[in-house]
């Protein structure tokens, strides 16, 4: 699957007035969520690599499992693996500790288990070279509602190097999807150790956004199944450039040097 | 311009307009245009002017004939008027240009003797050669003729002229003014109405082809792109400042949805139609009609649309009508008419404006259920067409019937069961128990789609009936959509002794399929608690005399067998008589009704003369006319020919007229079964 995409930054001062324009634009009242992006890097090889393990692979009945290994084996990749996390999930262990006195018995705190939630699992190339394209287009592979894929990538020698919270809003019109997007930072926890997966989520409050400047990064993305259907990518491209001669003087959509979003691991 | 309508006609003006009309016949200015168009007199002849006029008259029959031709040579004749008025204006403009050029040498030349340097300046070079400076003077032999009177009066006129034109432009200025406050007085009134739009929750914005007129959107926004088009309409100011509604091309008279109920060809119910706006009625009023006539009009056409795919439910489209079979009596015609039709009343009333209320929800469903699905993440782009399915509007209104249909089956299935084994005063007495419970739609929908769901979708009824505590049957009925009908899921509980006997079906997918198996089953049933000895047993020679008067048993489910002792002097062969127990229903011309049959007969070779009642009747699955039954009494002793100790007794039960209760028929009193049985076993 190919992802035809532009981007551009709001300021959060900014943020109220875009939400408006978008929401008059698209006719929809934008979905918000909150998830969790643990970030783990692939090993640290030029060659010799597994990918997927065979066992795992002979159990799937998704083709999306072979092709993401065939990517896997010639290059080490950084994955992402997205979580869905509802605001109320935020401060829980803390929460729970204050009501403990009242009750006189010790209650379960809430803990949360990655490998038993459904997760998704997505992977992306570096974006294809500008060529004739006015939109950044990339390679993408996204597997959702699967359990085990924490264990899943440690058993592929992956390592987890950074955990994040992405705060979006999300509108879509036609076939193009646009993401209002901010990532914020977790504290330095005093309970669990670094590089591994949080079981408790700290207080919303505390998330420290990613960007000094507590940007948002707008992204108006098409999908396309066949990337080499000229048609196809050539429908998608047009939406977005529809889109960008639209908001020509409000939002200045861009297609952003490839290298940004290189995921690829650098030994 | 207005200088030069003040300036008197004998002026010299260097600039002449052209002559626009055609009526000036003075003869200078006749003799210029001439020389003009024709460059002098010399190629004018009287013949050559003749032909002209006469060659003019025929182009004009010419052009009253093809009109076409003639607005095609309107056109180049336009460029070449205006060609040519170019070229005159532009000879006239070279003409007051060597006029003025003229003048300018004549007075350089007449200063030249007085301020040569000045007038060196400006004399051309051409006359400065010709004729040389100072040649021309100019002297004073009179004085001037110009009284004092004379130039009082040309103050005194330019004072007037001077005063003229001031009143003028005040009185324009008050002129425009006025206009102006108007204008301002009308806006605000525009202004005041188009707020009192938008605060009543319409959405007021410009319109995309002309920017400077607002308009209101009546519309849709998940309404099929068609019916959105349309849905703009402008907000003009009238003259005496209100507001009026422009729907432009697509206006079209106020319509509404009409459902009528038919029985046979009796017209029985129609829904309400409302009375259209006046004309000067508040614009709000006018854009709820507007709204609510586009509303019914999409409405009509995915009724149409759908109705194309319901065909096989018998729902047919004819004469701008859908007509559509809603129960097995009544039919539904839809149509769409202009508001203000007045229509009878009749007793199905409530039902049309049931069925018209419930397709405009469901529509509105239908809108929900786009936006859900245009809100979501769309699919990669891919060669898959997206196929937009026609809405469940009728489909759904037949659901529900069909399920209210099943319910009321239901009832009527065991009520008279029950009433009939009342009344032949069977032991334990039967129950029955029909619930219809809605089911759960998922709860994170909002409570409008939920209510909806649970009216259309998973409908299901659970009836139960107990012949006694171990034997109770349990029909789930489930209505479905796709298609529209109901399947009967029948089960025992496995431990009841009737599970071996008479096993149910899994799935039942008709009505009287089910009501055949109930029958057979109660029938089954009652067999079952009238035989004290299982069939598994042999009849025991030896132990007959105690097995005697009691029923047996048989493979047959609904059949029992008794052994008697013998009666009559020398045989010593057991006779065996045989019970049938049978449930039929029974329809008579407009009644229905259902039957429990105890039929007994001998067994045996010494009984074979006499013939056996017709075996129809003892089977099930037949209905039986009431002819029959009022018959089989008088038949017993003429045709039948059976014999002593042979017999059979019915228990009935009637629908009433109403179709509400049941009753026993004619007001008999029915012998109890165990006093049948007793006859039965002599």
């Amino acid at each position: 699957m190919h992802e035809l995409f532009l981007s551009t930054q709001v300021a959060n001062e900014d943020l109220q007035r875009a939400l408006r324009i978008l929401q008059g634009y698209c006719g929809m009242k934008p979905v918000t969520f909150l998830r969790r992006r643990l970030i783990w890097e692939g090993p640290r090889m030029r060659n010799g690599l597994k990918g997927i393990d065979a066992g795992f692979l002979k159990r799937q009945s998704q083709p999306i499992w072979r092709s993401l290994h065939e990517q896997l084996i010639r290059q080490s990749y950084i994955i992402t693996l997205l979580y869905d996390v509802k605001r109320e999930q935020f401060g829980e262990g803390e929460k729970a500790g204050v009501q403990d006195g009242d009750e006189g018995q010790k209650e379960e705190d809430p803990v949360i288990d990655c490998d038993q939630l459904l997760g998704i699992l997505r992977w992306t190339d570096l974006p294809d070279p500008a060529g004739g394209r006015p939109v950044n287009s990339r390679l993408l592979v996204n597997i959702e509602n699967e359990r085990g894929l924490c264990t899943l990538l440690k058993s592929m020698n992956h390592r987890l190097t950074q955990e994040m919270i992405q705060e979006c809003h999300r509108f879509v019109l036609g076939n193009v999807v646009f993401d209002f997007s901010r990532y914020l930072q977790l504290p330095p926890s005093d309970t669990e150790p670094v590089s591994s997966i949080r079981s408790k989520l700290p207080a919303y409050e505390s998330l420290v956004p990613f960007d000094a400047e507590n940007k948002w990064v707008l992204t108006a993305s098409a999908l396309v199944f066949n990337g080499s259907v000229p048609d196809h990518m050539q429908k998608g491209i047009d939406e977005l450039m529809t889109v960008k001669t639209d908001f020509e003087g409000c939002f200045d959509f861009q297609a952003l040097d490839r290298h940004i979003f290189d995921t690829r691991v650098k030994i | 311009m207005d200088t030069m309508d003040s300036i008197p006609g004998d002026f010299a003006v260097s600039l002449k307009a052209r002559p626009s009309s055609k009526n000036n016949a003075n003869l200078p200015s006749l003799i210029e245009r001439i020389n003009l168009e024709r460059g002098g007199f010399q190629n004018i002849t009287e013949e050559s002017l003749r032909q002209e006029i006469a060659d003019a008259e025929l182009e004009n029959e010419d052009g009253d004939d093809d009109a076409s031709s003639d607005e095609d040579e309107e056109e180049p004749d336009r460029m070449k008027e205006l060609m040519t008025s170019r070229d005159e204006i532009l000879g006239q403009i070279e003409k007051a240009h060597q006029s003025a050029m003229f003048a300018l040498d004549f007075v350089s030349l007449l200063l030249s003797k007085d301020t040569p340097v000045q007038a060196s300046l400006s004399i051309s070079p051409f006359l400065r050669e010709l004729v040389g400076m100072g040649t021309l003077g100019a002297d004073k032999l009179y004085a001037p003729r110009m009284t004092d009177a004379q130039k009082q009066d040309n103050k005194q006129v330019a004072k007037g002229w001077k005063s003229q034109s001031v009143d003028k432009t005040v009185d324009s200025i008050l002129a425009s003014a006025s206009r102006l406050e108007k204008e301002i007085e009308l806006e605000t009134k525009y202004w005041q109405q188009v707020l009192a739009v938008s605060d009543s929750g319409w959405s007021v914005c410009r319109l995309p082809k002309e920017r400077h007129t607002l308009g209101v959107r009546f519309g849709f926004s998940e309404a099929s792109p068609a019916f959105k088009n349309r849905s703009l309409a402008a907000l003009r100011r009238n003259p005496d400042g209100t507001i009026s509604l422009d729907q432009g091309i697509a206006s079209s008279e106020p319509r509404t949805l009409r459902v009528r109920i038919r029985i046979g060809n009796n017209q029985t119910g129609a829904s309400a139609s409302p009375q259209p706006v006046a004309e000067d009625a508040p614009i709000e009023a006018l854009i709820l009609q507007a709204r609510n006539t586009i509303f019914s009009e999409e409405l009509w056409q995915e009724m149409n649309r759908e109705a194309r795919t319901l065909g096989s439910y018998g729902v047919q489209s004819r004469d701008d009508t859908l007509i559509c079979p809603l129960t097995s009596t009544k039919t539904a015609v839809f149509d769409l008419v202009p508001l203000g039709e007045s229509t009878l009343s009749g007793p199905d009333d409530n039902m049309a404006e049931g069925v018209f209320i419930s397709l405009n929800l469901l529509l509105t469903y239908a809108h929900r259920q786009n936006l859900r699905r245009r809100t979501q993440p769309p699919p990669p782009i891919s060669a898959q067409k997206k196929v937009i399915l026609p809405y469940n509007l009728l489909r759904a209104v037949l659901t529900r019937l069909k399920h209210q249909e099943t319910v009321g089956q239901l009832n009527n299935l065991l009520g008279p069961l029950c009433h009939v084994m009342e009344s032949a005063q069977l032991k334990p007495l039967p129950t029955f128990k029909v619930t219809s419970t809605p089911g759960t739609p998922p709860a994170q929908l909002p409570q409008a789609e939920q209510t909806i769901l649970s009216l259309v979708d998973r409908l299901e009824t659970i009836a139960t009936f107990s012949m006694s505590e171990s034997t109770t049957i349990t029909i789930a009925a489930r209505t479905s959509s796709f298609p529209v009908g109901s399947t009967f899921f029948v089960s025992l509980p496995p431990s009841s002794p009737l599970m071996s006997v008479c096993p149910p079906p899994q799935v039942l997918t008709s009505y009287p399929a089910l009501r055949d198996y109930i029958h057979y089953f109660t029938a089954c049933a009652v067999a079952t608690s009238i035989a004290t000895i299982p069939s598994s047993s042999e009849i025991d020679e030896a132990d007959i005399e105690s097995q005697a008067g009691q029923w047996h048993q048989t493979p047959h489910p609904t059949t029992l067998r008794t052994v008697l002792l013998t009666s009559t002097a020398g045989s010593k062969i057991p006779k065996t008589k045989q019970l049938s127990i049978s449930v039929q229903p029974l329809t008579s011309r407009k009644k229905s009704g259902i039957r429990l049959r105890a039929y007994w007969e001998w067994n045996g070779k010494e009984q074979q003369e006499v013939t056996v009642i017709d075996e129809r009747k003892s089977s099930f699955g037949f209905p039986v006319l009431l002819e029959d039954v009022q018959m089989s009494p008088k038949e017993d002793s003429k045709n039948l020919r059976r014999g002593l100790g042979e017999g059979v007794y019915d228990w009935v039960a009637w629908e009433k007229e109403s179709g509400k209760l049941w009753d026993d028929g004619e007001g008999e009193v029915f012998r109890t079964l165990e006093s049948v049985l007793a006859d039965a076993g002599k």
